[in-house]
């Protein structure tokens, strides 16, 4: 084992003397503890500098010192931050001072020894030293574990857009050939006037669809390094928008049921990944059609809740499986899925302080799915008529506005008003 | 027959009162602004066109109708399922001409029921390779304009 760095942060010169030769002595000359004592005497020692002590305390398994000096010594290791302030002490402390000492809890971990009981000093330092460096190994397992999760909320973002990319490119394609074979048309010497104007026209609104594609793509991909507040209705119509296609060619039904103008104090690319997975799911779901039913709703009550609905007459799952989702490397589309969808789902809504909930039923007949989240205040935010109306005239007198998402809503707040 | 031009599933069939030379062409697609404009071309190559948007309807279309060329997307009916149209056509008539419009990055499938496939790289070489399936029927300026 290597050698025990002990950082002794002592002023009682007796003590530290006590402590010194009960450690470098013969009682423990020869266990595999050898103390090394760091000269990071506080007020005293010759290593001063800020960066020498800090050093001290980076490189220190644990800490020794005096009833004293807990304090002295409990600031310097909080001051030094994370991960730190975990380090382990060992008090050695007169017999007085001991009852005292047990009341407080400066450190993570630490043991008191006073004199009359010094011979087991080098079995309290064995023993922090152990706790630190089982702490040690436990943050760097954490510190992994952060990093693994991060690593794959990132991968599958990217399986997330790489799944689109398909349909985007199929989507960007078609206008682009459209646009090619009108000019082409329009150039032909022998084509009226009145003709060659229609195809530039047609053209234009072709050119037009490619930019409003590529432009739902940004908005999925772009980074939100910042929380704001998101109309939820306008997340879910941006991820409706993404699955258009998708959604047409299996023969599926979309069913909104805007129930609410809530906002989510969120990250909008995540949140709008949370709808794009389980938009994703239920396409999957209902390869020969069926019915997706997104409802946005508020339940006010001691707790007003925001519910978002996500509803789909796909083949479903029997109760065991439906437990499963959410959970890490869980999948029911076998080699096509990564188990990393839902996860990540489940992650961003927890990660939002919302929750999720799965029921499904795979009985014929009566088949689905019904993912149903709920969001709770600071996280949602539910408009007030005065914020509606204020931004229902924004709106009109904007005139119009790019985002159809958003006017959508508006009118639904209106008819929320009316209502 | 008419179909529902605000119906995503209709199918345009003109049934066009065709001559003799002029050849009858299907093209079959997802998208109705693509297959709008592959109508114009080519009739304004003197082809008399029927558009079919949307797998089940095209089939239809297909079997009702024999025509001189049927151009299929192999990605873009049902997304991808252009391939399997192209066998449900040749399995009801074997002597159909088929065209497999394909995107070149994605490749040439290596089995195909389809007698030729066609790059999508722009509207000459459609023309170029439409005309030649239907032995020069169509009207096509192979040297207009100078571009593809």
């Amino acid at each position: 084992m290597t050698a025990i760095r002990i950082l002794e942060v002592v002023q009682d010169v007796e003590l530290s003397k006590i402590a010194r030769d009960i450690l470098d002595g013969d009682r423990i000359g020869n266990t595999r503890a050898r103390a090394h004592f760091y000269d990071a005497t506080i007020g005293s020692g010759s290593s001063t500098s800020v960066l020498e002590q800090e050093a001290a305390i980076v490189a220190a398994d644990l800490i020794l010192t005096t009833s004293r000096d807990v304090a002295a010594a409990a600031a310097w290791i909080g001051a030094s931050g994370e991960p730190r302030q975990s380090l382990p002490a060992v008090i050695f402390t007169t017999a007085e001072a001991k009852a005292a000492l047990l009341k407080k809890a400066e450190f993570a971990g630490w043991d008191v020894v006073s004199v009359d009981e010094a011979s087991r000093l080098p079995w309290a330092v064995m023993r922090a030293a152990e706790l630190s460096e089982a702490r040690r190994r436990e943050i760097k397992l954490q510190e992994e574990l952060s990093q693994a999760k991060s690593l794959l909320l990132k991968n599958q973002k990217s399986i997330t857009v790489g799944r689109l990319l398909g349909s985007i490119a199929h989507e960007i394609n078609n206008p682009l050939e459209a646009v090619a074979n009108l000019l082409y048309l329009a150039q032909r010497q022998s084509v009226e006037e009145r003709d060659a104007n229609d195809c530039i026209a047609m053209a234009e609104k072709e050119l037009q669809r490619v930019g409003d594609i590529t432009r739902q793509m940004l908005s999925f991909h772009r980074e939100s390094r910042t929380m704001e507040e998101i109309l939820v209705t306008g997340a879910v119509e941006t991820g409706l928008a993404l699955f258009e296609t998708r959604l047409r060619h299996a023969g599926v039904d979309v069913e909104r049921q805007y129930r609410s103008v809530g906002c989510l104090t969120a990250y909008a690319g995540e949140l709008r990944q949370v709808f794009s997975n389980l938009f994703a799911n239920s396409v999957d779901a209902m390869p020969n059609g069926g019915r997706l039913i997104v409802r946005v709703q508020e339940r006010l009550g001691a707790v007003p809740k925001l519910c978002i609905t996500v509803a789909d007459t796909g083949v479903g799952m029997s109760r065991a499986v439906a437990k499963q989702v959410g959970e890490l490397f869980f999948t029911t589309k076998g080699e096509t899925g990564t188990g990393l969808g839902m996860w990540v789902t489940r992650q961003l809504i927890e990660k939002h302080g919302g929750k999720m909930r799965v029921s499904s039923s795979n009985a014929p007949g009566r088949s689905g799915t019904v993912f149903r989240i709920v969001f709770t205040e600071p996280h949602a935010r539910f408009k007030s008529e005065l914020e509606l109306a204020a931004e229902e005239s924004m709106l009109l007198t904007r005139g119009t506005t790019t985002e159809p998402a958003k006017t959508q809503a508006a009118d639904f707040g209106s008819e929320m008003k009316r209502a | 027959m008419e179909g529902n031009a605000t119906d995503p599933l209709c199918i345009q069939i003109a049934v066009p009162s065709v001559s003799a030379a002029q050849p009858l062409v299907i093209v079959i697609n997802d998208d109705q602004s693509l297959l709008e404009s592959r109508r114009k071309l080519l009739e304004a190559c003197g082809a008399s066109v029927s558009t079919a948007c949307g797998e089940l309807m095209a089939i239809r279309e297909a079997i009702l109708h024999p025509v001189g060329l049927v151009l299929i997307d192999a990605t873009n009916v049902g997304l991808e399922h252009g391939e399997k149209i192209c066998e449900i056509v040749r399995s009801i008539r074997p002597d159909q001409l088929i065209g497999l419009l394909v995107q070149p990055e994605c490749g040439i499938p290596t089995d195909t029921s389809a007698d030729r496939v066609i790059h999508r790289t722009g509207p000459r070489r459609m023309l170029v390779e439409a005309n030649e399936m239907l032995s020069g029927r169509l009207n096509v300026d192979l040297w207009q304009n100078g571009n593809s």
